[in-house]
């Protein structure tokens, strides 16, 4: 009587090879998961970078066409207290229903509740959020016509000139 | 992907900065011509001169006494009162103007009558009105006569139009050469008037020291820029106002 026996795996090498497989997934499993818990947390990050860029640019626009006072110099008053920075100036604006050019006075916030834009006109008054989260904002004047900006939040630093 | 969205977003932030750059130095090429006594070589960009040493200076209202300390001159109120009538027909600027200059410091160069009235609240189609009637400059700028309109003098010396029209030839052909030719003229129309202290603030030079070039694209205007004469004789920038920016 012959016996014929199929060429197999044993049952050792199979355990061996699910348990080699079950470490490989649990391996894979939390770096894939560590892999997107990063990228969105890269994401937000960079989506607030560019959102502080965007801020600073239009800041630098309204500085850019502040009126000016009796002495010359542009009107724009600033207040910084316990990393939080507020900044008024008087600018001329295109009224959206008139299209006429007309005075506005523009009010900068940035503190704890955010980055905030308001705009002060005889037309109304509008206020809008740029951004909702918390900032650390240092204002300092660092020449006679220019003034240094930094906003600091848990991620980054970020730092603009304006010219006055 | 999300590195792909960032660098794409900078990339257009970046391009924003790269235009904002451009009007800049667009804007600094326009702010040259005056200085260049040149008309624009741009297509559709034409240019107009004015000039505004013949215009009322409000700084004429205020001075210093002793101490320092700002004090309004009464007797240019009545003044203002009647440019604002005749220019835009609204004489109640006056309180608000003579009230922010008490406050005010020193009027100094860069400051501009769109500011002025931008600090008062004014609308600025009232502005405009105004602009040909008054401006705003160190109180060395003085009204010179031999530049200024029929308005003006209307105003300056409380004349009729047609005693005002009559004055203005005069001082154009030289019939009234000096100081003293305009007040004997005066001394006709308003008997026992002392016009010296109001003539302190006045000149007949027909020496420019203050002008302006309105900058229009395809007729409309953009730019308004306003430059004056300083203490050395330069020419130098004192205001200059863009609504917006044509780009080659």
């Amino acid at each position: 009587m012959s016996s014929y026996r199929k060429p197999a795996f044993t049952l050792i090498e199979l355990l061996v090879s699910l348990a080699l497989s079950g470490v490989l997934i649990v391996l894979l499993n939390s770096q894939i998961t560590n892999s997107i818990f990063t990228d969105v947390k890269i994401k937000k990050q960079n989506e607030y970078r560019l959102e502080i860029e965007s801020v600073l640019e239009q800041l630098n626009a309204d500085i850019l066409s502040a009126s000016h006072q009796p002495n010359g110099q542009k009107s724009i008053k600033f207040y910084a207290l316990e990393n939080k920075v507020r900044l008024h100036l008087k600018r001329f604006g295109i009224s959206p229903n008139t299209q006429q050019l007309h005075g506005v006075e523009v009010i900068w916030k940035f503190d704890n509740s955010g980055i905030t834009r308001s705009i002060n006109s005889a037309e109304g008054n509008y206020r809008r959020i740029l951004s909702s989260k918390q900032v650390n904002a240092e204002i300092e004047r660092v020449g006679e016509k220019v003034i240094k900006l930094v906003l600091t939040n848990q991620h980054f630093t970020k730092s603009k000139l304006f010219a006055l | 992907m999300n590195g792909f969205t960032y660098i794409r977003h900078h990339t257009n932030l970046l391009k924003q900065s790269e235009n904002s750059v451009i009007i800049s130095a667009q804007q600094e090429k326009f702010e040259l011509l005056p200085f260049e006594n040149s008309i624009p070589v741009q297509p559709d960009v034409s240019a107009q001169f004015v000039t505004l040493s013949g215009v009322y200076n409000l700084s004429f209202l205020k001075a210093r006494d002793v101490h320092n300390a700002n004090y309004i001159i009464e007797e240019q109120i009545p003044i203002v009162r009647r440019l604002l009538s005749l220019c835009a027909n609204k004489p109640e600027l006056t309180e608000p103007i003579v009230e922010y200059l008490k406050l005010a410091g020193d009027v100094e160069i860069g400051f501009g009558l769109i500011d002025f009235l931008n600090e008062l609240s004014v609308p600025l189609d009232t502005g405009v009105e105004v602009l040909p009637c008054l401006r705003i400059l160190p109180r060395s700028y003085k009204l010179d006569l031999a530049l200024a309109s029929d308005i003006t003098l209307q105003a300056y010396f409380d004349l009729s139009a047609s005693q005002a029209r009559l004055l203005g030839r005069y001082l154009a052909d030289g019939t009234i050469p000096n100081h003293a030719a305009v007040m004997s003229f005066l001394a006709k129309h308003h008997k026992g008037k002392d016009f010296s202290a109001s003539l302190r603030n006045t000149a007949i030079s027909a020496r420019l020291d203050h002008k302006a070039m309105v900058l229009n694209f395809k007729g409309e205007t953009f730019a308004y820029l306003d430059n004056v004469l300083n203490r050395e004789g330069n020419w130098i920038k004192n205001r200059n106002f863009f609504l917006w920016t044509p780009v080659n």
